[in-house]
């Protein structure tokens, strides 16, 4: 084949600047560090590495929803622990104030300092959120979630409970509000709880009770109607709910269990005729209004053995409504640390999913230095090769001979 | 005789210094380019009938002739005029590839920071400062969006200027073919020697030619080429050059198109009608790639804009209203052509964002039907009547159409440009759910209410109180309006219970005379359910069909556009092998190859000594003659 000087020319600049461009492209991927210096390079890689920048963004979302609902149940755990030593001491005192020796200025006392725990226990119901909200109001963080009126002390706050999302498709609560914890405390012993009737003259002390046989409950309101004659005691079980009677004249005797419809309860002392107990469902009822109550009782002065009566009952009250509030707190405080320990767990998880999303980035983006460098000595050995052929052709000339 | 041989001589000097000027014209040009080699083709005279017999009577030179082959020259120009169109489109498509390679300044970064400041509001519903940060990354957002559209219509004005240089270029080149044709046509009548450097130059403009437009040369008797573009619209016909004009396309007035200039006006070129060169390249990317990113990356920016002011939609303010539009989701933009008679207006919306391609529709009317043509696979529906919705676009027209009326519709073209905040006073950021749900404190059984959902788009009764009481033999009454107040509905624990355009659910088991209220998310400030709904907006597979997020359509778009420029540019290189070969097999034929020119250098130089020589001889002949009678 005949060949042109022209083409001979182009052919050796043409390999020499194919080789340069070559040798300036690895001269970029090292001084970037980039394997991928526009998307053609690696079309599958690309769009895989924006996924994978995007699955890993959505990580960090999640780890930062982690942080902020660690620090939100942080914060409400040591909250509800304090709200729970405040009803250990309340209930400390009530104890206290059972024993019979107590004067009246005794436990006057004890009821001032009653009010003084109200008033931390207010407080911390009212307690902020460290973040300009309140902690227990629900949504509306800006509204102070217990107020003092002069029906007591309200919840205006709503019953939201906020929620974040900390992995894909998990939610978790990182709030509670005030009526769940302070507001709606189930009252007697959380099925059913029994009064003694404010008019009682006799002596007549009743126990919270149980429940024997939770399928009979029938969440009805009773009445036990007591009847002395002749010194013989009896009482009379009325359903007032249905408006039947259910067992009329019954013996009774200090000490005795009545029971029906499925539960029991203890009455002692000796109630006066006409005397009565009721019987209702629990109610959700604020643990402010049973410290108020507590309180009222133990201002109220004893001299009379029905007075006597009363307090207990009153005191007995108050326990049993202590021990449910102490119960809701640790039932929400439980809830808070099983998610605690929830989030440690996904933690991880997200922790190594960031770690295998960044490690896949630096496979799919970046440069495997070695390889490159070697690669830029094979391409700049070439680049010279091909300058010496260029200048070894282009040498030859008959035209050298020519004289 | 004497005199014989100095005819024979001095022929022999004329043949030999015509070689040595041939040798020396090809020394000189063998860099021009283009140029094809010449020799001298030379031949015996006329002999002389003798008694001895026929008697040589030396040499003369019939003609220079050109080392040429009309058929290695049209592969040239074929292979040149892919090439060109293969280089030209790649050349383009790499200033998208590099516009989307680097990974700190795409969409996606900026997208991915939009989102962590949505969660951050879900974290802190109530903080301005998460606001703040909310909106100053939605701008950016914005800011991205548009950037990137700008650079997109950058490219589209650009390759507008080049087609007009093309345009331009061509023009040259026909009207010098043409005037070249003449002077060949002019210079071959005389002894019908063929003027060897003007087709040189003729070819040279051809080749030119075929790297604007594809153009095929079509050789005449007279010696005069014809030049035909693509599939045959005429460029030169003997002395007469056709003008192309690049004009404003009636149907888009953003884009230029190249039509053929006649008494007329103005004849448009389709696709086919250019074929190959620079011009087919700059049309194709322009038409073809530019448009569908341009679309695709719209189509992201509707499709974030419209499903997050939906979701918002469903939201509440902290001012208690229900949500505004948060970003400006932009309209399908609808041309109407230049050349439309009627007086008839075309209208189209969005109707299903999962449905939506990143084609433009050219929807045409012949007098009964509408055509609707998918333009980037230049399918057909036919519609008797509109609105029809087709690809999640609804089509519509008001007014009366004439016949042959054409429109041009692009769903999704302003889509990134048009991309902006809408939301300024931070209070109307609606992070809240707009509705509450509570249970009556009265309740005495164990029914616990979960967060109501807000189904979009959001009920007009959607935050009117709702009351659920529960009756005995587990059923409830709903009252509220909106309901329709029905009583005795069923009650399974954990079951959906949905009205108004919300769902809650209510698990446990509530006693007769239990309640639960849904309303007004009254002084929600602190509630986020809305935000954790926007939050999902990222995750969302809201585009192709429900088969991909936001993040995977830009995905699909880088990978898009880097699978193309990969693709040209190994097209580009292939071809460009091609065009090596063919310059080689030309070359190999008519290029200048200096050795073998010394060669004949000497070769010509050593005919002439001898032809001196031989004049020489004859004078020292003569001399003896003279020298008998001295």
């Amino acid at each position: 084949m005949r060949i042109s000087t022209a083409l001979m020319y182009q052919t050796g600049s043409t390999a020499i600047s194919r080789q340069q461009s070559e040798l300036s492209r690895t001269q970029q991927q090292i001084s970037t560090g980039r394997r991928m210096l526009a998307p053609s390079d690696d079309p599958v890689a690309a769009s895989e590495a924006l996924r994978v920048e995007q699955g890993r963004a959505l990580t960090s979302q999640y780890l930062s929803a982690q942080g902020a609902a660690r620090d939100r149940l942080s914060i409400l755990e040591v909250r509800l622990g304090d709200a729970g030593d405040m009803y250990q001491s309340l209930r400390q005192l009530t104890v206290q104030a059972g024993n019979a020796a107590l004067s009246n200025a005794d436990r006057a006392s004890l009821a001032r300092e009653v009010r003084g725990l109200q008033n931390q226990l207010l407080a911390i119901a009212n307690s902020s959120d460290g973040q300009g909200g309140y902690l227990f109001s629900g949504f509306n963080v800006d509204t102070q979630p217990f107020d003092r009126t002069p029906a007591g002390i309200t919840y205006n706050g709503d019953q939201g409970q906020r929620l974040l999302e900390v992995a894909a498709g998990r939610q978790i609560a990182v709030t509670a509000n005030g009526a769940q914890v302070f507001d709606r405390v189930r009252d007697g012993n959380g099925v059913f709880a029994t009064r003694a009737g404010a008019v009682n003259t006799g002596t007549a002390v009743v126990s919270a009770g149980s429940v024997t046989d939770a399928s009979l409950i029938t969440r009805h309101d009773y009445q036990i109607n007591f009847s002395v004659v002749a010194g013989v005691t009896t009482y009379d079980v009325l359903d007032l709910t249905a408006g039947t009677t259910l067992s009329t004249g019954n013996a009774y005797a200090a000490g005795d269990a009545i029971a029906f419809d499925g539960l029991s309860f203890k009455v002692d002392g000796a109630p006066a005729n006409g005397d009565s107990l009721s019987v209702r469902p629990s109610q959700n009822s604020s643990v402010f209004d049973m410290v108020d109550a507590l309180a009222r009782a133990l201002e109220t002065p004893v001299i009379t053995s029905a007075d006597k009566a009363e307090l207990q009952n009153s005191l007995g009250q108050a326990m049993t409504h202590l021990d449910r509030a102490i119960d809701t707190a640790l039932d929400v405080r439980t809830g808070v640390g099983a998610a605690l320990r929830e989030l440690d767990g996904l933690g991880d998880m997200a922790s190594a999913d960031a770690l295998q999303a960044d490690a896949r980035l630096g496979e799919l983006r970046d440069l495997d230095l070695a390889e490159a460098i070697s690669r830029l000595s094979l391409q700049s050995t070439a680049l010279e090769a091909a300058q010496q052929a260029y200048l070894r052709t282009t040498g030859l000339t008959l035209f050298n001979f020519l004289n | 005789m004497a005199s014989a041989l100095f005819g024979i001589a001095t022929g022999a000097l004329n043949a030999a210094r015509s070689g040595l000027q041939t040798t020396s014209h090809n020394i000189s040009n063998a860099n021009t380019a283009g140029y094809s080699r010449q020799g001298i083709v030379q031949s015996t005279n006329a002999s002389l009938f003798t008694g001895a017999g026929f008697m040589g009577q030396g040499v003369n030179v019939s003609t220079v002739q050109r080392q040429y082959s009309g058929f290695l020259e049209s592969q040239v120009q074929t292979s040149q005029t892919r090439l060109s169109r293969f280089e030209t489109w790649h050349g383009q498509m790499a200033q998208i590839d590099d516009l989307l390679a680097d990974p700190t300044a795409g969409l996606t970064p900026a997208m991915n920071d939009f989102f962590a400041g949505v969660q951050t509001l879900s974290q802190h519903p109530a903080d301005t400062a998460a606001r703040q940060s909310l909106v100053s990354s939605a701008s950016a957002l914005a800011a991205r969006f548009q950037s990137l559209d700008n650079r997109f219509s950058r490219m589209l004005q650009d390759s507008n200027g080049r087609i007009g240089a093309s345009v331009d270029a061509i023009n040259g080149y026909t009207s010098q073919i043409a005037e070249l044709n003449d002077r060949i046509r002019l210079a071959s009548s005389n002894d019908l020697q063929p003027p060897n450097d003007l087709l040189d130059e003729r070819d040279r403009l051809i080749r030119g030619l075929n790297g604007e437009i594809e153009a095929s040369a079509v050789p005449q008797s007279d010696g005069s080429v014809n030049i035909f573009f693509g599939n045959g619209q005429p460029g030169v016909v003997g002395s007469k050059a056709f003008t192309l004009a690049a004009t404003r396309d009636p149907a888009n007035p953003e884009t230029t198109t190249v039509g053929l200039q006649t008494a007329g006006g103005v004849v448009q070129f389709r696709a086919a009608d250019v074929g190959g060169g620079n011009l087919a390249g700059l049309m194709a990317f322009r038409d073809v790639s530019l448009n569908q990113a341009t679309n695709a990356l719209g189509r992201i920016a509707l499709g974030l804009a419209q499903t997050f002011n939906d979701q918002h939609a469903a939201g509440m303010d902290l001012t208690g209203a229900l949500g505004g539009a948060f970003f400006n989701a932009a309209q399908p933009q609808v041309l109407s052509y230049s050349s439309n008679t009627g007086g008839a207006t075309m209208a189209a919306s969005i109707a299903s964002l999962s449905a939506l391609t990143d084609s433009d529709y050219r929807v045409a009317f012949d007098g009964t039907n509408y055509r609707i043509t998918r333009m980037s696979d230049n399918s057909v529906q036919t519609f008797a009547t509109l609105p029809q919705t087709l690809d999640g676009v609804t089509f519509s027209i008001a007014g009366a159409p004439a016949a042959g009326d054409s429109f041009l519709v692009q769903p999704t073209r302003n889509g990134a440009r048009e991309f902006g905040v809408l939301i300024s006073d931070l209070n109307r950021i609606a992070a809240a759910s707009p509705v509450r749900s509570a249970s009556a404190r009265a309740n005495i059984g164990s029914g616990v209410i979960g967060a109501p959902t807000v189904s979009l788009p959001p009920d007009s009764n959607l935050t009117q109180t709702v009351t659920l009481t529960f009756n005995a033999g587990g059923t409830f009454d709903v009252t509220g309006t909106g309901t329709g107040n029905p009583t005795g509905v069923a009650f399974t624990a954990g079951g959906a219970i949905s009205y108004n355009g919300w769902t809650v659910r209510i698990d446990g088991t509530p006693q007769p005379g239990d309640s639960f209220t849904i309303s007004l998310n009254s002084g929600g400030s602190g509630d986020n359910g809305n935000a954790l709904q926007l939050g999902k907006v990222q995750t969302l597979k809201s585009l192709m069909g429900g088969s991909a997020t936001l993040g995977d359509g830009y995905a699909t778009l880088v990978s898009g556009v880097g699978n193309k420029t990969r693709e040209l540019a190994a097209g580009a290189a292939s071809q460009l092998m091609l065009v090596d070969n063919a310059v080689a097999a030309r070359e190999s034929l008519s290029g200048v190859n200096l050795d073998e020119e010394a060669a004949n250098l000497l070769r010509y130089q050593q005919a002439y000594q001898a032809a001196g020589r031989v004049i020489q001889i004859a004078d020292e002949m003569f001399s003896t003659i003279l020298s008998i009678g001295a």
